[in-house]
């Protein structure tokens, strides 16, 4: 569907087309979410991994879910958050089912953080830190050909700094834990409702709240000016259903918002019966929380 | 030696090595022969530049229409000649060089057409005058102020849908003048209330003005000082989703420039001529970027130091001279942070609407990049022949303040380095016949690295020149009275080009490698027709091919920006006070890479795509039927012209890229310009 205005008189109107189901709207299984225990692992660390994967009919086990570690860093011409080899090559199973332990490999911060590998040939290029300081892990995941990407963040300490600002960043710094999803609510009009009984073809307005500790402070080393810069994690939201439509696919709170809940409005389907809805919530140093519900509609 | 032609004839001449230039005298548009050739009686009528469709009566605009030139995106503003990188071509006003023709989006020149007198698109093998670049060369040259012997004062009014603008001179004492003319665009307060937010997010509806100001100060017959003023000013801004950390994206851009030179010119009794020009120059571009949790802001201020002069003299009738040094010292600050891979450069794998992916690093850093060339040219006539062999001698100056990334407190170490590279060039033309002339055009260019890319962070401090060679041959075939045919071959190929370093592991600060090859090739054929004096136009076609790759190995894969095909078909009429013009384009689709998959980040929640073979497909062909209408009521002093575009007259639904959902699963088409009509005024006294 093309959504430009034709009528516009002048110049560069462009039609911008709308294509597809939106990513919240489960048609087929997918993998929507997975979640590292802990939130942040240093070199060695084992760390339990647990996956989300939705189909129309519910939640599913996914034990022939693959995991695997990738140690190929990404190119600095890739415009991709892992190389575009963890995706294409043949990688080594880690492990497999829907949730796992594997360790942490003892090289990952030469490959993913700020120590470069070890080099014959003089300094090597470290990886660069995300917006929030943080270097990562990935590991692949594979059910059938469905393809997806889950990094670890590591606990790497601070490269290009003084002692004296290392060891200010390493009395400062929390490891990132993963935020806590506490409950979800449904309100038709300002009336609360129960999930249990939504009424079709309506408006609902679906509100998700989280634990007050879930936006954790943290400081990000700023290399410029050798300074430490406080920040809060910012959390968002992505809403998944089997039926009916978000106004939004994800929702959620800037760092500087403090309030623990969002909202999204849900129009719920003309036909009655049990929808299911999941919940990914996500901060913004890679930690993660999920939950599933299955809703009633009834006419 | 001049002669007055159409603005087609210009057009169809610039395609060849220093030949065609495109003129404003006044408000009348002609052409001029080079010294280095003779353009000769195109004996065509005079439709003026301002009557070409699309073009909206501006210079630079025209110069999208000639051969050679590839037909720019939509909102693209960049100058692709020949399969040059837009950041290789080079433009002079006056003998300054300024870092861009257009205004943000391309919707405009940055100098109003009233301002200027010539100006001139050279794609490839110019002489030794000019260099810093390995592609192209525009040269625009100010037009001179009314003199009391014809016009006390002259000016000019134009109002259309995209700005509005000015242009007046006067004659001052006796010799003297001063012409100014501005431009101030508003089309992105019109387009805020009149289009989708949809389209607004994706396309960034700029704010421009620019200024231009001469004073000439005659100090006596054959002698004069001028002092030439240029600003101009841009700024962009889209904002999309912001309803979650994750979604929000942002673009802000900002680019402004200043130039200030004196201009001394001198004519000597035995034919000889002289020029200096010391001039002094701002620069300032910021962009910052939101998408999701990445983000990109870069700010590079510049200041910059000029100087050139110029020495010609015939030593015989036969044999010309010219000596001369072109000099220019670039002192640049840069602050830059995010993501390394944005914004996107040459070569980069990327899909519309991907998210920003990649780190947040930082850097600061100062860069001086010096370029003095002295040069000397000759040009001999013996029998048919005529040779203008040239040398340029570029000594380049590189240093940046920095040779690694900033570590706690280690000192800050730069580096600064001096090398030499020749650049002899040679242009030989053959008077075969009456009816046929014969061309040949090489040379050696070299440019030096921008300063953005001496970051040790970003880019690599350790850059150095990259280098070109250009052949052009051609011949000027005239068919009857009314009918010109130009084939041309090109051909340039370029080494050391700057590109992203492509190993998994590269060396500290080399995020930037100097191991690029390139090469462009093809040949236009150009047909002129004036068939009667109130009809003239052309029809060009360039066959051609650009390609990139990395030395260490890597096959040749397509330039982001080839365009195999390009036809243009201009015509001109005029009748009873009516111009007619209309303009017709074929573009082969630029080069785009096929998402062959996806995958979820599951950190993110956004899905990123998994890429096929680099450059492997195309956007679908381009076409466009453009028309124009002007009517000009002359009332005594005044000349009133309203006109009427209409762009792309067939409705046609060009597309002008690829869009994908957000799973990257299924792919749609962003399409261009609807059927279009744009109104506008012009008032001339």
């Amino acid at each position: 569907m093309c959504r430009s205005r034709l009528f516009a008189f002048l110049l560069l109107a462009g039609c911008v087309p709308k294509m597809g189901n939106p990513a919240s709207l489960i048609t087929q299984e997918r993998i929507i979410g997975a979640r590292g225990n802990p939130g942040e692992a240093a070199p060695g660390d084992l760390v339990h991994y647990a996956s989300l994967v939705a189909s129309p009919s519910g939640t599913v086990d996914a034990q022939d879910l693959s995991w695997s570690l990738c140690k190929l860093r990404k190119p600095v011409a890739e415009n991709t958050p892992v190389s575009q080899a963890c995706l294409t090559d043949d990688l080594a199973q880690s492990a497999q089912g829907g949730s796992v332990a594997i360790q942490t490999p003892s090289a990952a911060c030469a490959n993913f953080g700020p120590f470069a590998p070890p080099s014959s040939s003089g300094t090597l290029r470290p990886s660069d830190p995300d917006a929030t300081g943080g270097y990562y892990q990935p590991l692949r995941l594979d059910l059938g050909v469905e393809q997806a990407i889950f990094r670890e963040r590591l606990s790497c300490g601070l490269a290009g700094a003084s002692l004296a600002m290392s060891q200010e960043f390493r009395g400062s710094y929390a490891a990132n834990q993963n935020p806590t999803l506490v409950s979800l609510s449904a309100l038709v009009g300002e009336t609360p409702a129960s999930l249990d009984a939504l009424p079709a073809s309506q408006p609902i307005r679906l509100v998700a709240t989280w634990s007050p500790d879930s936006a954790e402070s943290y400081p990000v080393f700023d290399s410029s000016s050798q300074t430490l810069v406080d920040h809060r994690e910012a959390l968002w939201l992505s809403w998944f259903v089997t039926a009916g439509a978000f106004d939004d696919s994800v929702t959620g709170r800037e760092e500087d918002d403090t309030a623990v809940w969002t909202e999204n409005a849900w129009q719920s389907p003309a036909t009655a019966g049990v929808v299911f809805l999941w919940l990914v919530l996500r901060d913004s140093r890679g930690g993660v929380d999920f939950a599933s519900y299955a809703l009633t509609v009834v006419p | 030696m001049r002669a007055r032609a159409s603005v087609f004839a210009l057009a169809i001449l610039a395609a060849l090595p220093e030949t065609a230039v495109l003129a404003t005298d006044g408000y009348e548009t002609v052409v001029i022969a080079s010294p280095a050739r003779e353009v000769g009686e195109a004996g065509l009528s005079t439709p003026e530049l301002r009557q070409i469709p699309g073009a909206q009566g501006d210079a630079g605009k025209a110069l999208e229409n000639l051969p050679g030139v590839a037909r720019p995106g939509l909102g693209g503003g960049e100058l692709v000649v020949w399969g040059a990188a837009p950041e290789e071509t080079r433009v002079v006003v006056d003998g300054m060089e300024i870092p861009a023709l257009y205004h943000l989006g391309g919707l405009r020149s940055v100098v109003h057409s009233g301002f200027l007198r010539t100006v001139t698109l050279v794609p490839g093998g110019y002489g030794a005058e000019y260099g810093r670049g390995l592609g192209g060369l525009v040269r625009l040259a100010s037009r001179a102020p009314p003199v009391y012997a014809s016009q006390s004062y002259q000016g000019e009014l134009d109002v259309d849908v995209l700005d509005a603008s000015f242009e007046a001179g006067t004659a001052v004492g006796n010799g003297g003048g001063v012409l100014a003319a501005g431009r101030v665009g508003y089309l992105d307060r019109i387009l805020n209330g009149a289009l989708s937010s949809d389209t607004r997010r994706l396309f960034p509806f700029p704010r421009y003005r620019d200024f231009q100001g001469k004073v000439v100060f005659a100090l006596r017959d054959d002698e004069k000082v001028e002092v030439i003023f240029l600003t101009s000013s841009d700024a962009s801004s889209i904002a999309g989703n912001t309803t979650t950390p994750s979604s929000s994206a942002e673009q802000d851009r900002n680019q402004s420039f200043s130039r200030l030179g004196v201009r001394y010119l001198r004519r000597f009794s035995e034919g000889s001529s002289a020029s200096l020009i010391p001039f002094v120059g701002w620069e300032q571009t910021r962009r910052q970027e939101i998408a999701g949790q990445g983000r990109a802001d870069e700010s590079i201020t510049s200041t910059v130091l000029g100087l050139r002069g110029e020495y010609g003299a015939p030593l015989s009738p036969r044999l010309t001279l010219l000596l001369g040094f072109d000099g220019l010292l670039t002192l640049s600050g840069v602050q830059r942070s995010g993501s390394a891979t944005l914004p996107p450069r040459e070569g980069d794998i990327v899909a519309f609407g991907q998210p920003i992916s990649g780190g947040a690093s930082t850097d600061t850093w100062s860069a001086s990049i010096g370029n003095l060339a002295p040069y000397a040219a000759s040009e001999s006539t013996l029998g048919h022949w005529r040779l203008t062999p040239s040398l340029r001698l570029d000594g380049y100056w590189i240093s940046p303040s920095r040779s690694t990334p900033e570590n706690g407190v280690t000192p800050r170490a730069g580096s600064s380095r001096l090398s030499w590279s020749p650049a002899p060039r040679l242009a030989i033309t053959h008077q075969t016949g009456s009816w046929l002339r014969a061309n040949l055009a090489l040379g050696l260019y070299h440019q030096a690295p921008s300063p953005g890319d001496l970051s040790a962070v970003f880019g690599s401090p350790t850059l150095g020149v990259a280098h070109a060679v250009h052949v052009v041959a051609g011949t000027d075939m005239d068919v009857g009275r009314h009918f010109t045919v130009r084939p041309t071959l090109f051909y340039r190929h370029m080494w050391e080009l700057v590109m992203r370093n492509p190993e998994q592991n590269p060396p500290l600060a080399q995020a930037l490698v100097q191991d690029g090859v390139g090469r462009a090739f093809g040949v236009q054929i150009v047909l002129q027709f004036s068939p009667h004096p109130a009809l003239s136009g052309w029809l060009a076609y360039t066959l051609s091919r650009s390609e990139r790759r990395h030395a260490s190995g890597s096959s040749y894969r397509l330039f982001d920006q080839d365009q195999t095909q390009v036809l243009t078909f201009v015509g001109n009429a005029s009748f009873r006070g009516f111009v007619v013009g209309t303009r017709f384009r074929l573009a082969t689709g630029m080069p785009r890479t096929p998402v062959v998959g996806s995958y979820l980040d599951t950190t993110t929640g956004q899905y990123q795509p998994i890429f096929g073979q680099q450059n492997s497909i195309r956007l679908p062909i381009f076409y466009a039927l453009d028309l124009r209408v002007e009517k000009h009521f002359r009332r005594r002093w005044v000349d009133v012209a309203p006109y009427l575009e209409i762009l792309n007259l067939t409705n046609r639904a060009n597309v002008e890229e690829f869009a994908y959902d957000e799973q990257f699963a299924s792919r749609s088409n962003i399409t261009g310009l609807p059927i279009l009509a744009v109104a506008g005024l012009s008032v001339r006294f």
